[in-house]
């Protein structure tokens, strides 16, 4: 067993821990709270750690895709041929950055988690169901098993939000779940075509992304398939006008919950786009980019806007979210290495920042039961370190140098200007708008004389403060030393077909 | 010549239908569930006895039946399901009738029916033993005879019945006027050699056919006896409806359409690919709708015809390969939708046999009151609507991708978009389960071992097929391979 | 360690903070020593810079030293430092005025508020701030001048429990991140054409002709946008006056000395870009000119003491800009170099009168502060004759070779109204300075309160003092040579060849004869701080005193702009997204599936002839579809 077959089985140990984590969780007596609090813990410290390890093992400059391992799962019958669907893992330097970033975000999840009371059991679940959909997606280098865990990763939030969420939940939940899977079948029609068109009998991603360099897939067909996975994924990634889950399914969503899916899920939408459109269909996303684009920067300025004057904490995380997104978008759409680059590092920061910002939400709202700005005020006064945080978030969210929303965002600017200057302008001033709604709710909440109502609120508890600074850590990680990051992307990014530098 | 060796597990099958009934006659105030472990046990036997066939050399009955992999794939299955299904019947029957004797009797003939009509390759053969299937059905579907909406579905069910197989009688006539054969091969020749100025009649004849077995399985609109007929029915029945009266439809199809038809190919494709998206999209939009359980698995089980029939429509349009490989899969989606429908009813009956309750709303808070039936029926909704880890997934997402062809990508399109408005209602019972408290009084319950343990079985089955189809998937591969042994695809006329 | 490692300055107080928000609140005196020592230090550590620059000699400048930062194919970045004379005359008004605002804080905040929070967010602004004028590249350049931006923020509203405070902060953030748009784009648009970012390699591609006209005026404006922004210049001088709200040692550091030249660093930086680009020097002067103006009128009508220096503060950069639209850096420099000190002084002596009056800083409430505070008083009249340009105190000499430079290279009219603005200076000042000194007690009740503060302040005070007197004198060569300079200071600060300064008698009794005519007409008005006079003129023309009271307006025209114009959009699309894309878009189509159910629904009968009727209409209906479509 050669070391890069023995890294393979790291990613499966990364892929298979939660599901049999979930597993032996449904034979816990749902009573032994503290157990499977202690045990979900673990398995989250478990993750975190081969995250980053997955992260810093894979070697920047390598070859594209690494520690890959390939089970043979049904081949050589009815229409599938060799290695017809194989249980086939492996990351590139995108993928090995958002292992990381679902490391992260789970385990503050988790974290913040502790203190759920009402079917604890259940929750947790349902939660490593989710979380091993999400690692699935990003470690698959098979059609078929992208979509598994795709789909996967997808399902369980309706029952998370629907169970244990707060405002209109069931709306939200039902909301949130038609329209993602409503987008995963515009993925499922793609994938139908593209592995028909190639008439292989695989659903092998390097295999298929081999016959689309020798030319199987028309350029036409590319364009008439590419909308299919842009949109498909789109709604995922907040796309607009396909976004409007966002703000109601976060509004709805418990505080974890918001965490990982603003946080990891929604990358997988934009993760997607890579996959499965710019790698599969080259010719098809060089021409439907401008399309991309222009949505990508509606969504940027419109977000913003709307996040101007919303009254609730989550809805101007759900809006600033779709805003956040659609600079992923553009940074997409210019299809040079550094808008994409760009793109990649906006997923990372704007995961570890949303996360951080709902759990503050969270926090805060667990004593106060309301989110509306205007009930509050001054509460630095009594959450000091609450505020910090969340100054530092809503900051990094700003793009404010020092924190990795500028590093991900500049270098969206610069990719930007290089193919689409106009455009380029427009996403400085959408991020220049995230200053002002920003600002505004930091005046509103935080500041000004305190409320009495408020006078005792509690500053956040030692855990959430444990998975607050991990995720500080990562977001100063990136705003002030970026290298370790680009190194892994930038070849990985000048090796996708139709990226110019 | 004669070779009745073919059978012997279908001689078991009737055997032990005899003998059951004998045995209430001699016994009347025979325990009546006893009767359905017998069954069961005959079940067993016929099982047994049909595995020495799996990759026997294919055997021919006189050029009426032909004994072969896929004949005994169905075996397998009808033995499978006439097995469940009596044990599903057990407590709900006892509860319901003092005789059961016909009931326990007419499931076992009933399943010989589905095996006769996979293993017929000659149109009266095939007709007379879907007649013998319908017949069993019409009488196990009004079974509840003091039940008015038992008699109700029962009655409409055997007038539209009879009505339906006029229309295929009328076209196996027209076929047979047209090729002077109604063997399935001399069919085939007969539509190859036939000229082009014959057309009109081959069209209706074949469309006349396809409202005959569509209305067997229910395909929009020659579904709508099915719901009353469903709502109507004892639900072991109805699990027996939606499984086995669609697999047999299903195996007479593939046999038919590929031995013979699909050389008039261009004949009748397009109206099966507007027959399939017609049933999908009826059946998923109307069970929308539904506030009845029994109804709402009508309609979805329509639904589900509906993707079945796109494999139909692929045989037409694509070629021989396309054609096997779509058979295939559409061969392991059957097990796929059977196991997932039978346990789904095991935990529906468990569930009925406590609160009498068959509306959507009485499963209000089951994931309370009993979790393990609301995961059982959570894992065959979601099986249902493709979602991943149950069979659904891997089987819907292997069959739509077998039987995409260039001409029918929109038809693949409008499947995927379809269980995607399926998931809305799947969901809407999920709600019921988990976002809601249990009505006032129920308390936690355990279902029967029997039922649970069926259900736990089934659905180790659901998670197995959606984890590991391969060994479902090659002998579904096998199966078809034989039946394309004989396939007429080298006569496919281009008129 | 020499100027090559001039990054040390910044990473000090960098370090500093870090300490300091880490563990100040529970350190003795809650560590505000450790500022001071940190403060102390870079003023050290800032000499041992200028000696090792000068030893280097001429020939080795600019000095740089960079790094390989990040490569992503052919974009790379190196991040490192730019050492020249420009650099030098930055490095020595930060630490020089850090330092003393450092001291003069202890002092100033002594009891309020998060005391050890105000130290460290001061270290955070001067590293940040050093870093600015130390960076070689535009990036780093525009990373510290976000972070100035942030440390001022956070200083501004440092008071946050007082709404004012917040708002002032929150404008002054959102309006320079204005500019900061204009500024990121223009960076990138200049590394589109050149491909770099480091400032000497950009100047040089530029010099070089590697940008079209058209083009690189159009960037230069937008960079000149970030520069306008960050140096308060109309329009985007609304926050300048608000932002008087923080603690005054604060105004005097960050919106006096050195934050808000940042802007005027900028263009120093880029001045030769700025010549290439046709016209954007003209710009640059009409900006300055109209700011100088326009802030000198508004200063008339300030009552409050912190406000009145604001507004002039915001005239002085206007004066400052129009010395650079010249194209002499020189003499933008210079006036920059002196303006830092007596503005810091003049700012810490108002921090002085608030704390010995007690936090009063209305003029209408002070008056005759002379012998109850006469360090303070005597320092601040010291300032104010240099800020209006007394012979021959520091102000002096640089506004003589601002004139100087507009008379030799731009037309008449920019003389004249630079000269304009000149009277006006020392109008204001001294009319603050009559006000809040002299004539009669305006409250007697403060002003029985009123002592002089301790030396903590008036030290620092004396210091900045005597730099307001001398610091002027640099521009002489003899001065320069004596320390070492390459003669004076336009010999040491140019851009293309060094110009020996030499006193041109006619324009020093010009200028000085500015001084007398705006001095005494102030003084001819407020004399013993009567008012009538001044009411008098209100009295005579209504309107416009109006005008100038409500600062021509622009802070309601921008409030106006936001209410209406901004958050109205904002509510719009919010209304938008709602009604339209979800209401309408999303639920819309799931009710119109859920309708189309209901509808097929209903062909559900019951009836068994309408079930035979539907078998039969299918039939038909697929042999027609046949017909239609088959093959």
């Amino acid at each position: 067993m050669g070391f890069d077959e023995a890294q393979g089985y790291v990613l499966l140990t990364t892929l298979a821990l939660p599901l049999v984590v979930a597993a032996t969780l449904l034979f816990v007596p749902g009573s032994q709270k503290m157990a499977v609090r202690y045990l979900s813990a673990i398995n989250a410290s478990l993750l975190l750690g081969l995250s980053i390890y997955v992260f810093l093992a894979y070697q920047a400059g390598g070859d594209p895709i690494q520690m890959e391992l390939r089970w043979a799962w049904i081949e050589n019958v009815g229409f599938l041929q060799e290695n017809g669907i194989s249980l086939h893992l492996g990351v590139d330097g995108i993928s090995a950055l958002m292992t990381l970033l679902t490391g992260i975000v789970a385990f503050a999840g988790t974290l913040v988690a502790w203190k759920l009371e009402y079917r604890t059991k259940d929750f947790f679940i349902l939660m490593w169901i989710l979380i091993a959909g999400v690692y699935g997606t990003f470690f698959a280098l098979d059609l078929f098993f992208f979509f598994f865990f795709y789909e996967l990763a997808v399902v369980p939030l309706y029952l998370l939000i629907g169970i244990w969420g707060s405002t209109r939940k069931e709306y939200g939940a039902m909301k949130l779940t038609l329209m993602l899977v409503g987008g995963s079948v515009g993925i499922w029609i793609g994938i139908f075509a593209v592995v028909h068109e190639a008439g292989l009998g695989t659903f092998d991603l390097p295999t298929l992304w081999a016959a689309g360099e020798s030319g199987v897939f028309s350029p036409n067909f590319q364009k008439a398939i590419f909308p299919f996975f842009a949109i498909g994924c789109g709604v995922l990634a907040g796309l607009w006008p396909l976004h409007t889950w966002s703000p109601d399914g976060h509004m709805s969503a418990p505080t974890s919950v918001s965490m990982v899916h603003a946080g990891v899920l929604m990358k997988l939408g934009a993760f997607g786009i890579i996959r499965l459109g710019i790698q599969i269909l080259p010719d098809g996303a060089e021409f439907w980019m401008p399309a991309l684009l222009v949505l990508g920067t509606v969504g940027a300025l419109y977000g913003a806007i709307a996040a101007l004057t919303q009254r609730d904490f989550k809805l101007i995380s759900g809006y600033s979210s779709v805003s956040h997104m659609g600079f992923v978008l553009i940074g997409l759409a210019t299809l040079n290495e550094i808008g994409m680059t760009g793109a990649v590092l906006q997923m990372f920061s704007h995961g570890v920042m949303t996360a951080l910002v709902f759990l503050l939400i969270g926090a805060l709202y667990d004593q106060a039961h309301t989110r509306d700005l205007s009930d509050f005020g001054g509460i630095a006064k009594v959450m000091p370190l609450w505020v910090v945080a969340y100054v530092v978030a809503g900051l990094a969210n700003v793009g404010l140098p020092g924190l990795s929303g500028f590093t991900a965002e500049f270098h969206i600017f610069v990719g930007a200007f290089r193919t689409y200057p106009i455009f380029g302008g427009l996403a400085i001033l959408a991020a220049a708008i995230a200053a002002a709604y920003m600002l505004r709710m930091f005046g509103v909440v935080f500041f000004g004389p305190l409320k009495p109502r408020w006078r005792d609120l509690k500053d956040i508890s030692p855990i959430e403060a444990i998975a607050a600074s991990l995720l500080i850590v990562s977001m100063l990680a990136m705003g002030l030393w970026w290298a370790p990051f680009t190194d892994r992307l930038a070849p990985t990014i000048l090796n996708l077909p139709g990226v110019t530098s | 010549m004669r070779d009745y060796t073919l059978f012997i597990p279908e001689y078991i099958a009737v055997g032990s239908a005899i003998a059951i009934l004998a045995a209430e006659l001699i016994w009347p105030r025979i325990r009546k569930d006893l009767l359905a472990y017998a069954t069961a046990v005959g079940a067993v036997a016929w099982l047994i006895a049909a595995l020495p066939y799996i990759g026997h050399t294919p055997g021919d009955f006189q050029g009426l039946l032909r004994t072969d992999d896929f004949t005994t794939y169905f075996r397998i299955l009808a033995a499978a399901i006439v097995f469940v299904v009596a044990l599903l019947s057990a407590q709900y029957m006892r509860e319901r009738t003092s005789t059961a004797g016909e009931y326990y009797g007419l499931l076992l003939i009933g399943g010989i029916g589905m095996v006769l009509m996979s293993a017929s390759s000659e149109l009266l053969t095939a007709y007379i033993s879907l007649e013998l299937l319908s017949f069993s059905l019409y009488i196990l579907v009004g079974f509840l005879k003091k039940d008015i909406l038992s008699n109700e579905a029962s009655l409409k069910y055997i007038l539209l019945g009879a009505f339906s197989s006029a229309m295929l009688l009328y076209g196996i006539s027209i076929l047979y006027g047209l090729t002077g054969s109604t063997t399935y091969e001399g069919i085939a020749e007969g539509l190859a050699e036939r000229g082009n100025d014959t057309d009109a009649a081959a069209i209706v004849g074949i469309m006349l056919i396809i409202a005959g077995v569509g209305f067997k399985v229910s395909a929009a609109p020659f579904h709508m006896w099915a719901p009353d007929a469903y709502e109507g029915a004892p639900l072991p029945i109805t699990a027996f409806l939606s499984t086995a009266s669609k697999a047999a439809g299903f195996a007479l199809i593939l046999r038919l359409f590929t031995g013979a038809l699909i050389v008039d190919a261009v004949e009748w494709r397009a109206a099966m690919a507007a027959l399939a998206a017609i049933t999908m999209t009826a059946g998923n939009l109307i069970a929308i709708q539904q506030t009845n359980l029994k109804r709402l698995v009508a309609y979805s089980s329509i639904g589900q015809v509906g993707y079945m029939l796109v494999v139909i429509a692929a045989i037409g349009y694509g070629d021989a390969a396309t054609a096997e490989d779509a058979s295939a899969a559409l061969l392991l989606h059957l097990v796929g939708y059977t196991v997932a429908t039978l346990a789904l009813f095991s935990a529906l009956i468990a569930h009925y046999n406590r609160t009498g309750d068959d509306s959507i709303a009485g499963l209000r808070g089951l994931a309370e009151t009993q979790p393990f039936l609301a995961l059982v029926i959570t894992a065959s909704l979601f099986s249902f609507a493709g979602l991943p880890f149950f069979a659904g997934f891997a089987t819907k997402f292997l069959m739509f991708q077998a039987s995409t062809t260039d001409e029918l990508l929109w038809l693949v399109g409008l499947a995927a978009a379809n269980s995607f408005v399926s998931l809305y209602y799947y969901l809407m019972v999920m709600r019921q389960m988990y976002l809601f408290e249990p009505l006032a009084g129920l308390t936690r319950f355990r279902p029967s071992p029997l039922l649970g343990g069926l259900a736990g079985i089934l659905l180790l089955g659901l998670v197995f097929i959606g984890v590991y189809p391969q060994p479902a998937f090659e002998a579904a591969d096998g199966a078809v391979s034989a039946l394309f042994e004989v396939s007429a695809t080298g006569l496919v006329r281009t008129p | 360690m020499g100027a090559e490692e001039a990054w040390i300055l910044a990473a000090v107080p960098a370090i500093t903070f870090l300490v300091l928000a880490a563990t100040g609140r529970y350190l003795p005196r809650q560590g505000d020593f450790i500022g001071i020592l940190a403060a102390g230090a870079i003023f050290v550590l800032f000499f041992v810079v200028l000696a090792d620059f000068l030893d280097l000699g001429e020939a080795a400048w600019p000095i740089v030293n960079n790094i390989a930062w990040t490569e992503i194919g052919e974009f790379e970045l190196r991040m490192g430092i730019l050492v020249d004379p420009i650099t030098i005359v930055m490095l020595a008004v930060i630490t020089t005025v850090a330092f003393m605002v450092n001291v003069f804080s202890v002092g100033y905040m002594k009891g309020e508020p998060r005391y050890w929070w105000y130290f460290a967010m001061l270290q955070l602004f001067v590293a940040s701030m050093l870093l600015l004028v130390v960076a070689d590249n535009l990036l780093l350049l525009y990373i510290s001048w976000e972070l100035v931006g942030l440390s001022s923020f956070v200083l501004i509203g440092h008071y946050w429990e007082r709404r004012s405070a917040v708002e002032a902060a929150k404008k002054a953030f959102i309006t320079t991140r204005v500019g900061d748009v204009g500024l990121l784009i223009g960076i990138i648009l200049l590394w589109e054409a050149t491909g770099t970012f480091n400032i000497l390699e950009i100047i040089e591609a530029v010099e070089a002709g590697a940008v079209g006209e058209v083009r690189l005026f159009v960037t230069m404006m937008f960079i000149f946008l970030g520069a306008m922004g960050k140096s308060a210049q109309v329009p985007f001088h609304v926050w300048l006056p608000d932002a008087m709200e923080g603690p005054t040692p604060v105004s005097a550091l960050i919106h006096a000395a050195t934050m808000v030249v940042a802007g005027v660093y900028l263009v120093a930086r880029l001045l030769p870009v700025f010549e290439v680009a046709e016209g954007a020097l003209l710009v640059v002067t009409f900006v300055g000119l109209i700011t100088a103006l326009f802030s000198g009128v508004v200063a008339f009508a300030q009552t409050d003491i912190k406000k009145v220096l604001a507004y002039s503060t915001i005239s002085q950069l206007g004066f400052m800009f129009v010395a650079l639209g010249t194209g002499l850096v020189g003499v933008g420099m210079f006036h920059l170099f002196t303006h830092a000190f007596f503005k810091a002084l003049l700012f810490l002596g108002a921090g002085s009168v608030i704390i010995g009056s007690h936090h009063h800083q209305e003029m209408g409430q002070l008056g005759g502060l002379w012998r109850k505070m006469p360090i303070t008083a005597m320092t601040f009249l010291i300032g104010s004759l240099a800020l209006a340009g007394l012979f021959p105190l520091a102000g002096f000499w640089s506004k003589d070779e601002i004139l100087h430079a507009v008379d030799s290279h731009r037309g008449a009219w920019a003389y004249v109204l630079i000269s304009v603005a000149a009277i006006m200076t020392a109008f204001y000042t001294t009319r603050l300075f009559i006000r809040t000194f002299l004539g009669q007690p305006q409250d007697a009740e403060i002003h029985s309160h009123t002592r002089e503060t301790g030396p903590i302040m008036t030290l620092p005070l004396v210091f900045l003092a005597i730099l307001s007197i001398i610091a002027g004198l640099v521009v002489f060569n003899g001065v320069g040579d004596a320390i070492g300079f390459p003669g004076g200071f336009p010999e040491f600060v140019f851009l293309h060849e060094p110009e020996r300064f030499h006193v041109d008698w006619g324009l020093v009794g010009f200028s000085s004869a500015l001084f007398v005519i705006g001095t005494f007409g102030a003084a001819w008005i407020y004399w013993r701080g009567r008012l009538d006079r001044a009411t008098a003129a209100a009295r005579w023309q209504p309107q416009l005193s109006e005008m100038v009271q409500r600062k021509f307006y622009f802070d309601d025209l921008y409030q106006f702009a936001i209410d209406r114009g901004v958050l109205g959009l904002s509510y719009l699309v919010s209304w938008f997204d709602r009604f339209a894309v979800n209401d309408t878009g999303v639920d819309g189509s799931a009710n119109m599936t859920r309708y189309a159910g209901f509808v097929l629904k209903h062909v559900q009968t019951g009836r068994v002839p309408n079930y035979a009727m539907a078998i039969a209409v299918g039939v038909v209906a697929l042999t027609l579809i046949t017909l239609a479509v088959r093959n």
